[in-house]
């Protein structure tokens, strides 16, 4: 399996390598090949353009040469005839030739040969112009015979032939630039033709790569899609074929799919079952809201084990256990529940209770009569004993006590080993157990002359757990530690915090645990070997069943050290969470400023879990310093700090604009310290009720005090729930009486008030024309076992049933209720 | 103060003697036996003990112990007499039955002889 899907991997890496340099590389080359062209497409432009020019010039050229020409037959035809007509095409030729002659000059501006070769041509123009105006003179001043005479000195006809030969040289000079430009283009259409044959091959070889991508693609979704056939028909097979009753459940807990041993299990055809109710099957989780939640099921584990009571469809019942698991899909949490009959293993435990328990009674009776009169012999009830007798009774007593308490711990483990020891979790301060543990023991240590130094924090260390068992894991530690220190030793029992556990550690000064003998220490019947091993009393079950206690609470008890000069075991337990839901507290940024090291880490971790994030400093300075760089939303300050008094701090923070309604929260052990008109969100003392740290904190956050609600129910349990429940909400208050609500009311008018209809010394009702007494009335909520109508009350927010209504709901109500006049505002 | 009549019931020959001896310690009890349920109910409507206390062994032939208190709390100024069992059954659980058939407490076997008449009088005392 998993070596498939390794082999699966590689070529779909290939294939997005492949897929990236085709995407990185195609662009690339078309860029180039597009800055080459442009390149000899600009230099094929200026190639035309210098030919035109050489065109232009020779054509310019044979214009000059031709109205010269014109102009001289003019003068020649002028002179034969005498006719003046013929001078006036030439004349109108000479106007224009100085403007000719300057545009040709322009045209030939970039070839210095040329240039030299203009110069010259406007000299012979000049002389040729000058040739022709003397010969009219001399025509007009002495006749045609001697303008004749002129011509046949025939310095026209040598002004014209220089000029001719001038014009055959500049043409044979653009004739020359044209072949220059001819062969440059020739040169450039070779790189031309090459850039265009490489961009054709970079497109195939794109196509091609593209399309053999392609096709990889397609056959990699071919098997994928056989893949998971085959995983489908294979899950259905398993799921078929499985001994357990599967069933799976919607995120609202409806049956969305069975096997057929559920069908079986419960005699439904599949359509009878599908997107029913799971309550039709089982009592899982009665009540309102999510599936998951009702489950109680960690979506974040995803499992967990639940015995119940099934129902077949002919309604017969059976006892059933049930293997939860969450699946998150994309629609929200489905369960998948593999229920088993335990009927049978039902009826084995009872047997085996049966039989454990009147195996431990039948010993039990001969035992009492055993140890009874050996009690009595030895406390002379008999007479005195000489002494030799008194020595041999002892003995036997001190065997029949530890007969007696390893049949009691015999009883323990074997019922711990099942699993079928129901333990009694609730949240404990471990320092109390502790306090009670080592109470307990006193007075054995004092026989032994040995003390106990306990050594606490000052603050509550919340755990969840069975106050009995763990008190006796702290007993038989202490017994243990104990009995084997030496006389006038002390035995040190610390409690702390480390990495979210508390940790108790208890250390003695005995001789310590022999290496040897480490690893077995927390098996069954463990006991070291030795000159005081069996003497000691004890059944050598203790730790194991110690250890048991420990992992059922999700803990851990090892032994931490151990040398000649003692040995130190460590119970670790889970620090509670004081909250039952993550806050909405995350991005909140909490400063703790405190000193001692335990109690911030009881403190930052508590926080943690509620979803704040805490900046934790130990000084002043670092306090001052991490506020002014900006972002702490809420400062819990101690007051004594190794750098100062907390107050001069909050007194500058007050002083500065900036900081002036930061919300700090003061948490201190000095009850006396002076507040003088500075203003703090709240002020706890140590040792500190998390809870209530929590509450404070998010209600600095809110920025008003917290909302206080007054309960009224007669029901005492059920007042404590909803004090739970709505922790998050307010501070609430219970009355469980009218004349108590009563006497609440005329203390301080609650925010708010859950009342109930029916209590012993009148109707809830009676309450609310006290309220409105004095301004506007609180909200009322009321939340009754009775069934009422909203509209026939007045001055009622909301009408709950308690037994329809979760107590999720009663919170969102609450909340609802009390954001509404921040709303209005 | 006259002493304080204690009844004790249990089958078992041995226990009985070593209960009546440890109860002896205290001077200020007046300790009477019977082996069984129905050796109990004749010496106390017999009218010649009147006992203060009953402490009831739990399982014994014929009658048990709750069926024992339940026919002793019928005979005449008896309504109300304290209860207290006396039980080798060492879990919590199996304790609880035995409560709510009106004892006042339950002591487990084997008990501490020395300590046994001071257990009696605590549970009396409510505590």
């Amino acid at each position: 399996m998993k070596k498939n899907e390794s082999d699966r991997a590689a070529p779909g890496r290939g294939y997005r390598i492949a897929s990236m340099m085709l995407m990185t590389l195609a662009p690339l080359l078309v860029v180039a090949a597009a800055v080459l062209m442009s390149f000899i497409i600009r230099h094929v432009d200026e190639s035309r353009e210098a030919t035109a020019r050489a065109y232009a010039a020779q054509a310019q050229i044979q214009e000059i040469f031709s109205l010269i020409e014109a102009a001289e037959s003019g003068q020649r035809g002028y002179i034969l005839t005498g006719r003046p007509n013929f001078l006036d095409a030439s004349r109108d030729g000479l106007q224009v030739l100085d403007s000719q002659l300057t545009v040709l000059e322009r045209l030939l501006a970039g070839d210095p040969e040329q240039v030299r070769l203009m110069r010259r041509m406007r000299a012979q123009v000049r002389t040729k112009l000058g040739v022709m105006e003397r010969n009219l003179e001399i025509y007009r001043t002495e006749g045609p015979t001697a303008a004749g005479a002129y011509i046949a000195e025939e310095r026209g006809k040598r002004a014209m032939d220089q000029l001719r030969l001038t014009v055959r040289q500049m043409i044979d000079q653009e004739d020359a630039a044209l072949q220059v430009e001819l062969q440059a283009s020739a040169r450039q259409e070779g790189p031309l033709r090459w850039v265009a044959r490489s961009l054709v091959a970079i497109f195939v070889i794109c196509i091609l790569v593209a399309g053999w991508l392609a096709r990889k693609n397609l056959r990699l979704r071919e098997g994928l899609l056989e893949q998971l056939n085959e995983q489908a028909v294979r899950s259905v097979g398993i799921f078929d074929s499985a001994m357990d009753a599967i069933i799976t459940f919607n995120p609202s807990g409806s049956v969305e799919n069975l096997n057929k041993a559920a069908e079986r299990m419960f005699g439904y055809r599949p359509d009878e079952l599908i997107r029913r109710d799971s309550s039709l099957l089982m009592d899982l989780a009665p009540g309102e809201g999510l599936f998951l939640d009702r489950l109680g099921l960690d979506s974040e584990l995803g499992s967990g084990a639940r015995e119940f009571t099934a129902r077949r469809k002919d309604g017969a019942t059976f006892p059933a256990e049930a293997a939860l698991g969450a699946m998150r899909l994309p629609d929200g949490v489905h369960v998948v529940a593999a229920i088993r009959d335990i009927s049978e293993r039902k009826q084995n435990e009872r047997l085996k209770d049966d039989f454990v328990s009147s195996v431990s009674h039948e010993l039990r009776t001969p035992l009492t009569a055993i140890a009874g009169a050996l009690g009595l012999l030895q406390a002379g009830a008999a007479g005195p004993l000489p002494e030799k007798s008194q020595r041999l009774v002892t003995i036997a007593k001190t065997s029949c006590d530890r007969l007696v308490r390893l049949i009691n711990d015999l009883l323990d483990i074997q019922k711990m080993a099942a699993g079928r020891v129901r333990l009694d979790m609730r949240s404990l301060n471990m320092v109390s157990v502790v306090d009670r543990a080592v109470e307990a023991m006193e007075a054995f240590a004092g026989e032994r002359k040995v003390s106990i130094k306990l050594l606490a924090p000052d603050i509550r260390l919340p755990v969840i757990g069975d106050a009995d068992r763990l008190i006796q894991v702290m007993t038989n530690l202490l017994s243990n530690a104990i009995k084997h220190s030496p006389e006038g030793a002390a035995v040190d029992v610390t409690l702390a915090v480390e990495d979210s556990q508390v940790t108790v550690c208890v250390r003695d000064r005995g001789p310590g645990v022999p290496e040897t003998f480490q690893a077995a220490l927390f098996s069954r019947f463990a006991q070291a070997e030795g000159p005081s091993s069996r003497n000691s009393g004890g059944s050598g079950l203790g730790l194991a069943i110690s250890r048991e206690i420990a992992e059922r609470h999700r803990g851990r008890l090892r032994l931490h050290e151990s040398s000649g000069e003692g040995a130190a075991f460590k119970l670790e337990l889970p620090l509670a969470a004081t909250a039952t839901a993550p806050a909405v507290a995350a991005r909140i940024r909490l400063l703790l400023c405190e000193d001692d090291p335990d109690i911030a880490e009881v403190l930052a971790i508590s926080l943690e879990r509620d979803g704040f994030q805490v900046v934790r400093v130990g000084t002043l300075a670092e306090a001052e310093t991490t506020i002014r760089a900006g972002g702490i939303d809420v400062v819990l300050l101690d007051l004594h700090l190794p750098d100062g008094h907390g107050l001069t701090l909050a007194r500058r923070l007050r002083d500065d604009p900036a900081f002036r309604d930061l919300p700090m929260i003061v948490v201190t052990a000095d009850t006396m310290a002076n507040l003088s008109g500075l203003t703090f969100a709240d002020w706890i003392t140590k040792p500190v009720d998390l809870a209530r740290l929590r509450q404070s904190v998010i209600a600095a956050l809110h920025g008003r005090p917290d909302l206080r609600i007054l309960h009224v129910d007669d029901d005492v349990e059920l007042t404590e729930v909803v004090k739970t429940a709505l922790a998050d909400c307010g501070r609430v208050e219970a009355a469980h009486s009218l004349a108590e609500a009563r006497a609440a009311i005329e203390r301080r008018a609650p925010d708010l008030i859950i009342l109930d209809i029916g209590l012993p010394d009148g109707s809830g009702l009676d309450l609310l024309p006290i309220l409105a007494r004095d301004g506007p009335a609180p909200p009322v909520i009321i939340y009754s076992g009775q069934e009422v109508e909203a509209d026939i009350i007045g001055g009622v927010e909301a009408v709950l049933t308690k037994s329809r209504v979760s107590f999720e709901a009663l919170a969102q109500t609450v909340k609802g209720l009390a954001r509404r006049p921040e709303e209005t505002v | 103060m006259s002493a304080l009549k204690v009844l004790y019931v249990d089958d078992d020959t041995f226990i009985r003697e070593v209960a009546e001896l440890a109860l002896g310690l205290d001077s200020e009890m007046d300790v009477r036996i019977a082996d069984s349920g129905t050796a109990a109910i004749a010496l106390v409507s017999s009218g010649e003990f009147v006992p203060d206390v009953f402490l009831l062994d739990v399982m014994m032939p014929e009658m048990d112990g709750p069926q024992t208190l339940a026919a002793l709390r019928r005979l005449p100024g008896h309504a109300a007499t304290p209860a207290i069992f006396v039980t080798a059954r060492a879990q919590a659980h199996e304790h609880t039955p035995l409560i709510e058939a009106g004892a006042q407490g339950v002591l487990t076997k084997p008990f501490d002889p020395i300590s046994f008449a001071g257990e009696v009088r605590r549970l009396l005392a409510g505590g």
